[in-house]
C-alpha cells in the first residue's frame, strides 16, 4: 500500500500526520489543525524538520472514518495554504482600502489630562475618501491578468 | 479622485466564493456581493472580463472589480461599517439594582431576591459621567435590573434628571426600561404614560414555556401576570410596550410557530429569536439550556418561513435577526450594535452596575471580565481608551473569519463567547454563533435569489436608513 503522510492507529483511535515545514509553513499547519478542534482533541508537536499533528476524535470511530478524517485534514492543509497565498496576494489592496477608510477618522485624544475630552468629530459619512494610492506592483498585476 | 490609479485602471478585489444553488455567491471584505453563474465565475477567476460587459458592470457595482468609482464606494462602505468605533457613546444601560422577584433559568446578571441597589448618589455620578461625554445629537438611557420596578422612585429620578440635563445640552433624549411587569400597578402605569416612555418586557411565548423559563422566586409561573399587564398597558394606557423572547433548548420543543402565535395574540409584530447568552445563571443550567447550532438554525428558519407565510396572508410580522442580517447584506449601515463586528461593547454602549462599576455592555455585567472602571474615579477618556483593545475582535483579525464569505455580515456576542470559551476570541470551529449564522446566511442569500415573493418580503425587512443604497442594486432590482 502506498505510504501517505498519515498513520492510522485503530486501537487507540487516532490519526497522526507527519508534515514537513518545508512543504507547508508552520502557520498553515497550525491553521489546518485549528479547523479540527470541534472534532476531537488535537495535539501538535515536533521540531524544525518535522511537525506531527495527532487528532483523537471525540466519538468512537471506525478505521474508514479515521481515513476520511485524514483526507479531510490534507484537503484543509491545501485549502489553508491557498487561502494564505490569496490573502498575501491581496494584502496591498486590503491595506490600502482599510487605511483609506479608517485614517481620516483619527480617534479623538483620550488623554485624561485634557478635560473636557477634545472629541474630534468624524468625517461626514458622505465625504469622498482621500486619494487612494495603490502600489505599482498591484497595478501591473491586474493589467497583466485582465488586459 | 483616484488619480494615482488612473481612470482606465482596474483591480480585482479580494473576493470570497461560496457555492449557492446552481451559482456562486461572491462576496468581498467590505460586504459587496453578487451571485454569478459558473461561467461568469470562471471568467472572474481568469481575470478575462471585457470592460463594458454586463458581467463587468455587475462586478464593478459590487466592488469585486475596483474601478476608481468602485474603489470610492468600497472605501466609503468600509468607513460607514466601522464609523461607530470613532463616535462617542450614546447608548447607556443603567442597572438600578440586582434584586429580582423572579428566578429566571437563564438570568444573565444572576439577579437574586437579596437587596443590592443603586444609591441616589451613585445615580447622580452615573448621569454626570454620561453627560460629560461629548455626544453631538442625543443619548439613550435604558434602565435594567434585577427588576427595575423594585426601585421605581430611582428610575423616575434618573428619567427626570436625564431629561433635564439633555435639554440643557440641547440633546435628544430617549428613555426606556426592561421589566418583568409583575410589580406593575395602575399608579406606575399612569406615570409611565405621562413620561411617554417605552417599556420592554421579557416574554418567552406559550404559558407552559414562559413559566418554565421565568418563574417567581417561589416557583409559581408568571405568565398570567405578564399577559394581564402587557395587554392593559397597551390597550388601556396606550403605552407602546414591546416584548422579547429568549430561546433555549426548552423553547425548541415548542417550535417557533407557537411563540410567534403568542406574540401575535398580544399584538406584537416583531419577534427576535434571541438565543440565551452563556452568562450568569445560564452557566449553571447550561446543559439543560444548551442548543446544538443545527437545531437552533432549523428552529430559526422554520420561524422565518412561518413569518413569510403569514405575510403572504396579509399578516405583517418579522423576525428581527433575519431583519438585521438582511440589512447587513444590503447596506453598510449597522444600526444594531449586536450585529456589528466588533460588537458595540465599550464603543457604542456602556453599562453601569448598581455599585457604579462601568462595564462594556449590559450583557457582560454579571461576568466581571469587561469592567472598564468606576464612576467614582474614571472619566470617559479613560474608559474609552480601555475599550480600544476590543477593536481587535474584528473578523479581519480572527482566524477562519478572515477568509469567510459571510464575514462582512455576521455578528458575535462578546458575552456569549466569554461564557462558552472563557476568553474574548471566538474559537470559530466550535462556535455556536458561527455555525448557525453560516447556515442562516446561506438560507437568506438563497431566498433572495430564488423566490421572488419571499425575496420581496425579506427585502422589505431591512432596517437601515433609506439613504443607503443596495450593495448590489441591479441584482436586488431583478429579484424584486
Amino acid at each position: 500500500m502506498k505510504k501517505y503522510n498519515f498513520k492510522i492507529d485503530s486501537s487507540s483511535q487516532t490519526v497522526s500526520f507527519k508534515i514537513s515545514p518545508l512543504l507547508f509553513p508552520k502557520a498553515v499547519i497550525l491553521q489546518a489543525a485549528y479547523h479540527f478542534i470541534e472534532d476531537g482533541k488535537v495535539v501538535v508537536e515536533g521540531e524544525d524538520k518535522i511537525i506531527i499533528v495527532t487528532i483523537i476524535p471525540n466519538k468512537a470511530v471506525t478505521k474508514s472514518d479515521l481515513e476520511e478524517l485524514a483526507y479531510e485534514f490534507n484537503i484543509q492543509l491545501i485549502s489553508s495554504f491557498v487561502e494564505g497565498e490569496e490573502s498575501k496576494k491581496h494584502a496591498k489592496i486590503r491595506e490600502t482600502m482599510l487605511k483609506a477608510a479608517v485614517l481620516p477618522q483619527t480617534p479623538p485624544s483620550f488623554s485624561r489630562s485634557t478635560p473636557p475630552p477634545a472629541y474630534r468629530s468624524p468625517a461626514p459619512l458622505s465625504a469622498t475618501p482621500p486619494d487612494v494610492k495603490l502600489p505599482p506592483s498591484e497595478q501591473s498585476y491586474f493589467k497583466k491578468e485582465v488586459k | 479622485m483616484l488619480g494615482s490609479i488612473g481612470q482606465k485602471t482596474q483591480l480585482i478585489n479580494e473576493f470570497f466564493p461560496f457555492p449557492l444553488g446552481s451559482g456562486i455567491l461572491v462576496t468581498t471584505r467590505h460586504g459587496g456581493w453578487n451571485i454569478l453563474s459558473n461561467d461568469e465565475y470562471q471568467l472572474l477567476k481568469s481575470g478575462k472580463i471585457n470592460e463594458g460587459s454586463e458581467l463587468f458592470k455587475k462586478l464593478e457595482e459590487a466592488g469585486i472589480i475596483l474601478t476608481p468609482k468602485g474603489m470610492r464606494k468600497a472605501v466609503n462602505d468600509l468607513r460607514i461599517q466601522n464609523n461607530y468605533l470613532y463616535l462617542p457613546t450614546a447608548y447607556h444601560v443603567i442597572a438600578v439594582n440586582n434584586q429580582c422577584n423572579f428566578n429566571c433559568i437563564y438570568c444573565h446578571p444572576d439577579a437574586t431576591p437579596r437587596e443590592n441597589e443603586m444609591k441616589i448618589e451613585t445615580a447622580k455620578k452615573v448621569l454626570d459621567f454620561i453627560f460629560s461625554i461629548p455626544i453631538q445629537k442625543g443619548c439613550q438611557i435604558i434602565i435594567e435590573g434585577g427588576e427595575p420596578l423594585l426601585k421605581w422612585d430611582l428610575v423616575k429620578f434618573i428619567f427626570e434628571e436625564g431629561r433635564k440635563r439633555a435639554k440643557e445640552k440641547n440633546l435628544q433624549f430617549r428613555f426606556s426600561f426592561t421589566t418583568n411587569l409583575s410589580l406593575m400597578t395602575d399608579k406606575i402605569a399612569k406615570e409611565i404614560q405621562e413620561m411617554g416612555i417605552t417599556p420592554c418586557v421579557s416574554f418567552d411565548g406559550p404559558k407552559d414555556l414562559h413559566n418554565k423559563h421565568r418563574p417567581f422566586v417561589g416557583g409559581e409561573g408568571s405568565y398570567d401576570k405578564v399577559i394581564y399587564w402587557f395587554k392593559k398597558l397597551k390597550n388601556d394606557y396606550k403605552i407602546n410596550v414591546h416584548a422579547i423572547p429568549v430561546i433555549t433548548n426548552i423553547s425548541l420543543q415548542y417550535g417557533p410557530e407557537a411563540i410567534i402565535d403568542e406574540y401575535l395574540k398580544i399584538g406584537e409584530k416583531i419577534i427576535f429569536f434571541k438565543p440565551f447568552r452563556a452568562s450568569g445563571r445560564a452557566l449553571s443550567s447550561f446543559q439543560e439550556l444548551k442548543m446544538e447550532p443545527e437545531d437552533f438554525y432549523n428552529f430559526w428558519k422554520k420561524g422565518v418561513e412561518y413569518c413569510l407565510a403569514l405575510n403572504k396572508k396579509g399578516i405583517e410580522v418579522r423576525e428581527l435577526d433575519a431583519s438585521y442580517f438582511i440589512t447587513n447584506i444590503l447596506s453598510p449601515q449597522r444600526r444594531s450594535m449586536c450585529h456589528r463586528r466588533p460588537c458595540g461593547a465599550g464603543f457604542s454602549i456602556l453599562s453601569y452596575n448598581y455599585d457604579g462599576t462601568i462595564n462594556g455592555c449590559d450583557a457582560t455585567r454579571g461576568q466581571g471580565f469587561l469592567d472598564l472602571g468606576h464612576v467614582d474615579k474614571d472619566d470617559y477618556p479613560a474608559i474609552r481608551s480601555r475599550a480600544l483593545p476590543l477593536a481587535t475582535l474584528s473578523p479581519d483579525l480572527t482566524p477562519i473569519c478572515s477568509s469567510c464569505p459571510f464575514m462582512a455580515y455576521c455578528r458575535h456576542c462578546l458575552s456569549d463567547v466569554y461564557g462558552r470559551e472563557n476568553g474574548l476570541y471566538p474559537k470559530i470551529p466550535r462556535s455556536f454563533e458561527c455555525h448557525w449564522q453560516k447556515a442562516a446566511f446561506e438560507y437568506l442569500f438563497k431566498k433572495i435569489s430564488e423566490d421572488s415573493k419571499d425575496a420581496q418580503i425579506l427585502l422589505s425587512w431591512r432596517q437601515d436608513h433609506p439613504e443607503f443604497s443596495n450593495r448590489s442594486q441591479s441584482y436586488v432590482q431583478t429579484t424584486s
